[in-house]
């Protein structure tokens, strides 16, 4: 009954295929009609029923063919928009191995256009690095944007028995402010301290020269960092001489213990005396935004780290409650520093009344960069986006002179049966490869060039 | 028509052209004098249904459309049933069977 015209396989009759467009499936659903109302008419007329009768009986049974025409078009529309999606997924791999194929046919001109934006590219990566470390997320602990340094606008000294503030540069306050506002204030959640210290000591059986800090017993915590191994010091251990324990930092202990577990329990010795190492610092940890300060002592991050109360640092952080700004913070650091007790305990003697108001500050990281920074940053940022923008010019320009050179090739496409959107489409998947390739280049200039 | 009903009645629809389409590849003229024949034409179902049926079947995967040549060299559509086709038909049946039986028991005097 069936003559199907399987001459050829499925596989080979789908690629010669036309591809269904909507107006040919509708047309396909109304032939499809056509057949079965002839068809049935012929019935009806092999029964004995007249030419009309026949062709009337055959409309009848089957409905209303109008309705069932819409049917068969919102049909094709449904079928053709899926088609559309699925032919191009079918065709992307097709146009990138074409783009391909192009570039590799002019390496000259794939070189430059690459190049000159990876160039660009790299140049706004690099630069961006750096924004995004000193202003966007400065502080790399899961509280960095909660976390504030207390400092004082200028060193609050005492020189022959005068106070005195001088400069107005952040400086660390004296440790008895310190520890006033570690005690008395609301704004924080947690004020951890640290001191930097800078002598010699024996460790792992020989003299060694290694710079070491003072910390709270709270200070990764604090950040909402962790050890990378072992413990942090426990609170009941920052009283001096009641714990002899010690951290070390992680590049410390890969160097000067390779790295082997069972660092923890051996013993440190320091002015005369043993301190169990009990943990390690966390991978490169550092003093939370003290990089300036240790570039102008020239010190390295420190790799022994001792527990102290906070009473006995100058180096204080905050982390703030959260709803807290640095302002609110600001404000009640000011209003401790100037109270009437602590003020004498500052500036003892007769002048204490005469000496300048303290200014004290809760920073951000980003409050550090001074206006001269800030400007120098925004000026290069500047100056790489307008880099990025005349290479990308540069590169439409290489691409506007390569279309021209390809017009009788583009006429043959088109010659061909080729539509405007297949063509766009190719042009489209050769801009998006050189931006991918010119991309990928470009972190890898900005990853060497930092 | 309460989206129920009209759910019974695409089920009953779609159970009766899988059955059709059970034995050969068949286009729709051919499908609804097979089902006239078996119902002496007492089922009154248009024939525009039937292709609906067809066409919610094939975009659901249980028949297979393909383009032939009918029996007086006309292009016609025929449709057969698929993998899916043949197990969905299984299982409408048994469950029609099973809900005829219910039915049948709920009648039962007594």
């Amino acid at each position: 009954m069936r003559k199907s015209s399987s001459i050829l396989p499925r596989g080979v009759r789908r690629l010669l295929r036309l591809p269904a467009t909507r107006q040919r499936l509708v047309q396909d659903a109304d032939d499809e009609i056509r057949l079965h109302l002839d068809l049935w008419t012929q019935e009806f007329r092999s029964q004995g029923m007249s030419d009309a009768d026949a062709e009337a009986a055959a409309l009848r049974r089957f409905g209303d063919v109008r309705e069932y025409h819409d049917h068969a078009a919102r049909r094709a529309e449904r079928k053709t928009r899926w088609q559309r999606v699925a032919d191009w997924f079918v065709e992307w791999p097709h146009d990138v191995r074409f783009a391909l194929r192009h570039f590799a046919k002019a390496p000259a001109f794939t070189a430059i256009a690459v190049l000159t934006l990876a160039l660009g590219i790299g140049a706004n990566t690099a630069i961006f690095s750096v924004v995004h470390g000193l202003l966007i997320a400065p502080l790399p602990y899961p509280n960095g944007d909660r976390i504030v340094a207390l400092k004082t606008a200028g060193r609050i000294g005492v020189i022959g028995g005068l106070a005195s503030l001088m400069s107005n540069a952040p400086a660390d306050p004296p440790s008895e402010l310190l520890q006033a506002w570690a005690t008395r204030t609301h704004s924080f959640a947690q004020v951890a301290g640290v001191e930097q210290v800078y002598l010699s000591l024996l460790a792992n059986g020989q003299q060694d020269t290694v710079s070491h800090a003072l910390a709270t017993a709270n200070l990764l915590d604090l950040l909402g960092a962790r050890p990378s191994y072992g413990r942090m010091f426990r609170p009941e251990e920052e009283k001096r001489g009641a714990n002899h324990v010690a951290m070390i930092s992680h590049r410390w202990w890969e160097s000067a213990y390779g790295g082997r577990d069972d660092v923890l329990g051996t013993a440190l010795e320091y002015e005369g005396e043993k301190y169990t190492i009990v943990g390690v610092m966390p991978v490169g940890f550092t003093i939370p935004m003290s990089a300036r300060a240790l570039d102008e002592l020239s010190l390295t991050s420190p790799d022994v780290w001792l527990p102290a109360p906070v009473e006995e640092t100058s180096i204080g952080f905050g982390l703030l409650r959260p709803g807290v700004t640095s302002a609110i913070a600001t404000k009640e650091l000011n209003d401790i520093a100037n109270s009437a007790d602590m003020r004498a305990s500052l500036f003892p003697g007769p002048r204490a009344a005469a000496a300048d108001s303290i200014r004290a500050r809760a920073m951000r990281a980003q409050d550090f960069l001074g206006a001269r920074e800030l400007r120098t940053i925004e000026v290069l940022f500047a100056a790489v986006g307008a880099l990025l923008l005349i290479a990308c010019t540069n590169v439409a320009n290489l691409l506007l002179v390569r279309a021209w050179a390809r017009r009788r090739e583009f006429a043959v496409r088109m010659g061909l049966g080729a539509g405007r959107a297949r063509l766009i489409r190719l042009a489209v998947t050769e801009s998006v490869l050189l931006a991918v390739a010119s991309g990928a280049i470009g972190v890898v200039i900005a990853w060497k060039g930092l | 028509m309460g989206s129920e009903s009209k759910d019974l009645l695409h089920g009953t629809l779609d159970l009766l052209v899988l059955r059709a389409l059970a034995g050969e590849p068949m286009h729709g003229f051919a499908l609804s004098k097979w089902i006239d024949r078996r119902t002496n034409g007492d089922l009154g179902i248009v024939d525009s249904a039937l292709y609906k049926a067809l066409n919610r079947l094939e975009d659901a995967g249980a028949v297979h459309a393909e383009w032939g040549i009918s029996e007086n060299n006309r292009r016609a559509k025929y449709y057969s049933l698929t993998g899916k086709g043949r197990k969905q038909l299984r299982h409408q049946v048994a469950s029609w069977k099973h809900y005829v039986a219910m039915v049948n028991g709920l009648l039962e005097p007594g």
